[in-house]
């Protein structure tokens, strides 16, 4: 303990904390807090807990044990003064899942390390005066190198790391905000206020969006988010989120906590979410911690992916650190959990739960039993990006929950935006037929045209059906996004057509603009008429509509 | 639907109607002298051009597809405009980076190549923002579909009465 805590006030002092020598509490209490809260952690880390104290109190005591072995680790690892940010981070971010039961989300939008050590300290004056001081110093102090018990691996540095993780999901959220995407905002801020529990001491950013997410779910949104955010914002950031997410989690796999923590539960957990699924998984899992030597390591070291047993925390912490100047310099790729391609890779599991919080620019931490290339780590961002951006199109993309995999996912999209891309030209087509007729006032339109879609009150559609009709049948679920097909009808659209059936047919006269249709076309309208019984004179319309749609060939 | 998505919305119906006035009202162009199936032909390729213009306009210029179309449409324009001068060739269009990106996107294999080709400006990007500039551009186009429909719709209702 004297070594961690000497080894904490050096640490402490080269971030300027003041906290260095906290109160380092005993263990023992702290470990059957934190196994509870590692519990509590995992329950509540799905739904979204900032909560609670009780967690909180039970992480603390979790934390010194934690903190014991989290220091041994991380005196291995944490060689250099100078990777301080990223070895407390990482530690923290370990640390911290556990300690989600202390869910006061800090949200502290720091900037970088050094708010948030700030914040942390203040994260940790909130509720966790006694035990902040100690995950403090808890990070920096690698612990005596004996691996402690990983009942007492706990996060020692839970509270510095709650604070980050506070400060980052703070960050991101308020990042997110700022970027404004349209699809990625209500996901950022849902995670956001998920995390903000859980991830008081979550290093940067996307530590905490890591945290956010709390259950695997979660973790995807935090992944968008992180990766929207990641685009948004200057990439420091999220580098040191993904640093500290990395380190969270493999302080959490050092940590290893009696909880059974499905090493692979986590990895996945986390690899969902990127950065932000370690957190996540980290506070999912928080009963589980690994005593993951490695996982302690790799927070030290960023980008370094060293296999290092489990057990052996210190080992793993001095492995990792290897590539981190590398891995610092590639910046750019939050690598954040890659936990399932580490996993895959990683023969132990336990550390890949805990990983892969690479962070995006300068600290990407290589995941335990993976390469620390610094190409390999850069190409492990890349691809959990992608991944993300593939979930998130999933999401979108109606009809593709069950898809699984890169090749069908991309198939499916390339063909929902073909019907998209059909359906305007149809409509496009439908209107020039319409309209020659069309005086209408501009604003008076616009109310009706408003008001219709909100409220229409007609009747049936049957002709609306013939343009999504090629998408209709694959994914009548899809509402909100494909205006056409009756499965659709339940949102909006269902008032904006009615009874356009009916009234077409007495409109037919203008739609009569060619006679042959496109098999295809033929085909795709008589299912459509089937499916919707739309009558004999609307055939004829909806044939001309993609007739001429498909003669047009779409060109956007 | 979220709020942006309302904004969206509200802004791209707002310019499709517009232009749309402006497609149907004057009629110049449009003209007596083509046959009526033509006429409709053209009209509703000036439609479409118009729907996918309104809704990059309405989504905003951060995103690089709706800079991309933009641009593509500009050029269109451009070309169509400047057909009494054969010679003209629209800056930095032709030849290399145009063919150069296509072929590239056509010799990217399979179905990346593909989604390139249907998502504007897809050629350029790689594969992580093209993913994210699909999901944004689904999003716009399931939202114009929506409002063309509803527009569509309305007319037809309309007229019929």
């Amino acid at each position: 303990m004297e070594i961690d805590i000497s080894e904490k006030d050096k640490l402490e002092q080269e971030k300027g904390n003041d906290d260095n020598s906290m109160t380092y509490q005993s263990p023992g209490s702290l470990t059957s807090d934190w196994h509870f809260t590692g519990a509590n952690v995992t329950t509540s880390a799905l739904s979204l807990v900032p909560s609670d104290d009780g967690q909180m109190n039970a992480c603390r005591g979790d934390l010194v044990g934690v903190a014991s072995c989290s220091s041994a680790t991380m005196e291995e690892s944490f060689a250099p003064p100078g990777l301080w940010d990223h070895q407390t981070s990482s530690q923290n971010t370990g640390f911290c899942d556990i300690s989600v039961g202390t869910g006061t989300p800090v949200g502290i939008v720091t900037g970088g390390p050094v708010s948030l050590r700030s914040s942390i300290d203040g994260a940790l004056r909130m509720g966790w005066n006694p035990p902040s001081s100690v995950l403090r110093s808890g990070i920096f102090l690698p612990n005596a190198h004996g691996i402690l018990p990983p009942s007492l691996c706990q996060f020692p540095a839970d509270p510095a790391f709650i604070e980050r993780a506070a400060r980052f999901s703070c960050f991101n959220s308020g990042n997110i905000c700022d970027m404004a995407h349209p699809f990625g905002m209500s996901e950022v801020m849902g995670l956001y206020s998920r995390g903000g529990g859980m991830m008081q001491g979550l290093q940067e950013l996307s530590l905490a969006q890591k945290n956010m997410m709390h259950g695997v779910g979660c973790s995807r949104e935090a992944r968008d988010a992180s990766l929207h955010m990641d685009h948004a914002k200057p990439e420091e950031s999220p580098l040191e989120s993904d640093r500290k997410s990395e380190s969270l989690v493999r302080s959490q796999d050092e940590v290893k906590l009696g909880l059974d923590r499905s090493g692979v539960d986590s990895d996945e957990a986390e690899f969902s979410g990127g950065d932000q699924d370690d957190a996540t998984m980290l506070a999912a899992n928080g009963g589980k911690l690994y005593a993951k030597g490695l996982n302690s390591k790799k927070r030290k070291r960023n980008g370094q992916d060293t296999e290092h047993d489990p057990g052996k925390v210190s080992q793993q912490s001095a492995g990792v650190t290897t590539d981190d100047p590398e891995v610092q310099r590639k910046g750019g790729k939050n690598l954040t959990s890659t936990t399932n391609k580490t996993s895959g890779k990683n023969a132990k599991q336990g550390s890949q739960a805990s990983d892969p919080a690479k962070e995006e620019y300068i600290h990407v931490r290589a995941r335990r039993g993976q390469a620390t290339n610094s190409h390999s780590l850069a190409e492990r961002v890349r691809r959990e990006k992608i991944s993300e951006r593939m979930k998130f199109l999933q999401d979108l993309v109606p009809g593709c929950n069950k898809v699984t995999g890169k090749a069908v996912m991309l198939d499916e999209i390339i063909n929902y935006v073909q019907s998209l891309q059909r359906q305007v030209e149809f409509l496009s087509m439908k209107l020039a037929t319409v309209n020659p007729r069309m005086d209408f006032n501009l604003e008076g339109l616009l109310a009706k045209d408003i008001l219709t879609s909100r409220a229409v009150p007609s009747a049936s559609l049957p002709f609306s059906p013939d343009l999504p009709m090629s998408y209709a049948p694959l994914h009548p679920s899809q509402s909100g996004l494909v205006p056409a097909g009756f499965p659709a009808m339940e949102n909006h659209s269902d008032t904006l057509r009615r009874t356009i059936g009916s009234q077409l047919t007495s409109t037919s006269g203008e739609f009569k603009e060619s006679a042959h249709l496109p098999d295809s076309w033929n085909n795709e309208l008589h299912n459509v008429i089937q499916m919707y019984g739309s009558s004999g004179p609307q055939d004829s319309q909806e044939l001309t509509g993609p007739v001429a749609a498909s003669n047009m060939k779409d060109e956007p | 639907m979220s709020a942006t998505t309302e904004q969206l919305e509200r802004n791209f119906t707002h310019r499709f109607l517009t232009s749309l006035r402006r497609i149907n009202s004057p009629d110049s162009k449009t003209t007596t002298t083509h046959a009526a199936g033509l006429v409709i032909r053209r009209r509703s390729l000036r439609i479409k051009r118009a729907a996918y213009s309104s809704m990059a306009r309405a989504a905003g210029s951060h995103r690089a597809w709706t800079r991309a179309l933009l641009s593509r449409a500009r050029s269109q324009r451009r070309r169509q405009q400047h057909d009494v001068h054969p010679n003209y060739i629209p800056p930095a269009q032709r030849r290399k980076s145009s063919v150069k990106r296509a072929a590239a996107a056509g010799r990217e294999m399979g179905r990346a190549g593909k989604l390139r080709g249907l998502v504007p400006g897809g050629s350029r990007m790689e594969m992580g923002q093209l993913l994210e500039e699909t999901a944004h551009y689904v999003q716009c186009l399931a939202v114009q579909v929506r409002v063309m429909q509803a527009v569509a719709d309305h007319f037809s209702s309309s007229s019929s009465m």
